[in-house]
């Protein structure tokens, strides 16, 4: 091996872990020169999607006042060593001056790059439950802590409308990468709905590019299936260059889930076809369906209260015969009747990383049947949390060098004991 | 015999020549050798009757690997999109994916030999496949292991001043 061309041995290096990536620097001369040229960051962050990816955490105590923290967590083999203490996101006094003292929430995660916003909380007899974006948007490298901010974005009417208006906007968020240009835009999707009866929303696509000066806003695109979605703000599913929210159909004619896309190349959206379900509409409260992605491909769990737990997989995006129902898990004595349950990922050792009704993570083995609870420590104020998980890539990369934005970095990771 | 006349009898498939660098000759179907860039770029070049190409930087014992793995690959496509066509669901791409998995899983000289040659040929798909197995294989070990694996010499100079 020791004569391969520099530019293989550089394709190899590119594919490794970024935490590796600075161990091997000692192996030999060479190794040294590739991990350390200043374009390496630009080759790892190429062959990123071809890395099994790590683990964005994120606990929201039930209540907003109780605050919220995001842990990157490394998807190694010390995740079943219990308990684990992951790495927290970013050094606080960042979180607390750059959110004043807001605690942050993720509008979207892609290749490496989080982004982050602060949400308006209203107090609502001391039950704050209103939620919306408020700018600034940062986006952030929690390897490199590199962070940059976003210009600012219109809320639609926003000081022409009360708060009563404002509440009852629906708010959709996704982040992703148009491959063939290397462009990554960050989506927010808002509906609007004004106090007449029956109540009529409009909708607006705001598209942010990394790297340019102004958010493009489109008026009326945005299907109204997606307003119905029960779908956290961030949790679309990135796959074929476009974001995926799911949905049900309530109408009694196509009873079953309903899948939205959004293309982020042409900026437009779609319907993909679904599989036929045969969950009885009395489930729909529970949030029956949850996206994710098995492999490379789009995936739907489909949690029914107390029997099973299926696993549904798109083998041929956009092609309706292709949905199979790969796994069947029947639900038992280990996690008692759960309500709904999202794939994280499937992780190096073929076991799936599955998240369940939002407060615990587990690792199944599809084999042996053998499943073990992923213990992750928050030490918050509040006891009730909810906890949020979606896949990241560590990248070396700067936005400086990936985006030309203006950036700054924090002081160092923390490692919480 | 009207054999001539019997449609189902497919003509003579065309052949090239591909010979090793310790001499043996490979008779391979056309779209076999066409899996490599190198191979296709220079085809339309070469004299019909002069289907010859001498693989100066391949030896036998990896030529033949090669060639197993274009015909194997070649073979799936075809019944993927025959699959594909009739609308029958088939698991070849996962069947291949695993087929590759085993192919590629063998010793480091012969992943060094296989590289090299995919790189010389130009054979996309391989040269990823083994360049992904390498970086497998470092994933986890330590830079001494690798050394030791991989047959590389520490050539660092330790600096003291060097900074991180």
């Amino acid at each position: 091996m020791e004569n391969l061309p520099q530019e293989i041995t550089s394709n190899i290096l590119s594919r490794l872990h970024f935490k590796q990536t600075r161990k091997y620097r000692c192996v030999c001369k060479l190794w040294r020169i590739i991990l350390s040229h200043p374009t390496f960051p630009t080759t790892h962050l190429a062959q990123l999607s071809k890395l099994s990816p790590d683990i964005l955490l994120h606990f929201k105590a039930v209540s907003p006042l109780f605050g919220s923290r995001i842990y990157y967590l490394e998807d190694d083999e010390t995740i079943l060593k219990r308990p684990i203490y992951p790495l927290t996101l970013a050094d606080e006094h960042f979180l607390a001056d750059s959110f004043n003292d807001h605690y942050p929430y993720i509008l979207g995660s892609c290749n490496g790059f989080i982004c982050l916003f602060s949400p308006i909380v209203e107090l609502n007899g001391g039950d704050p439950v209103f939620l919306i974006p408020r700018n600034p948007i940062y986006v952030f490298n929690p390897i490199t802590r590199n962070y940059s901010k976003f210009p600012l974005f219109d809320i639609p009417e926003f000081h022409t409308r009360g708060w009563s208006d404002l509440r009852r906007d629906k708010w959709f968020s996704g982040f992703g990468y148009v491959d063939s240009k290397m462009e990554y835009k960050l989506v927010l999707v808002v509906f609007t709905g004004g106090n007449s009866l029956p109540q009529v929303f409009d909708n607006q696509v705001l598209v942010y590019t990394l790297g340019s000066t102004t958010w493009r806003k489109k008026v009326g695109i945005a299907p109204d299936v997606l307003r119905k979605s029960n779908e956290e703000i961030a949790s679309p599913a990135f796959v074929n260059g476009s974001l995926h929210w799911i949905t049900v159909n309530k109408s009694s004619s196509k009873q079953g889930p309903c899948i939205v896309f959004f293309n982020l190349d042409a900026e437009e959206f779609g319907f993909v076809p679904t599989f036929k379900s045969h969950l009885g509409k009395e489930t729909y409260r529970y949030r029956p369906y949850q996206l994710g992605i098995f492999e490379q491909y789009l995936s739907v769990v489909e949690c029914s209260y107390n029997s099973y737990i299926s696993i549904w997989v798109m083998k041929k995006y956009n092609v309706k015969e292709s949905w199979v129902k790969q796994f069947s898990i029947k639900q038992g004595s280990a996690w008692c009747s759960c309500q709904t349950a999202k794939l994280i990922k499937v992780r190096n050792n073929g076991d799936l990383l599955l998240l369940i009704d939002n407060s615990y993570m587990v690792s199944y083995n599809t084999i042996t049947g053998k499943r073990r609870l992923i213990q992750v420590a928050w030490e918050g104020k509040h006891r009730r949390y909810i906890l949020k998980a979606q896949t990241l890539v560590g990248s070396l990369i700067s936005l400086k060098s990936a985006f030309g934005m203006d950036a700054e970095t924090t002081t160092s990771m923390k490692r919480k004991r | 015999m009207k054999d001539s006349f019997n449609p189902s009898i497919e003509p003579p498939k065309k052949t090239v020549t591909l010979v090793s660098s310790d001499g043996y000759d490979f008779e391979v179907e056309e779209e076999v050798a066409l899996e490599s860039q190198v191979i296709k770029d220079g085809f339309e070049d070469k004299a019909v009757d002069d289907r010859e190409y001498l693989l100066f930087n391949v030896h036998s014992d990896t030529l033949e690997l090669i060639i197993k793995y274009c015909e194997k690959h070649v073979s799936s496509r075809k019944s993927i999109s025959a699959a594909a066509a009739s609308s029958s669901s088939s698991n070849g791409e996962e069947a291949l994916k695993e087929w590759d998995e085993h192919f590629i899983s063998v010793d480091t000289n012969t992943l060094y030999d296989i590289l090299m040659a995919a790189d010389y040929l130009n054979i996309k798909s391989l040269l990823d496949l083994a360049i992904q197995k390498v970086a497998d294989t470092i994933h986890g070990r330590s830079p001494e292991q690798i050394r030791k694996k991989f047959n590389i010499e520490n050539d660092s100079i330790i600096d003291p001043w060097a900074s991180e």
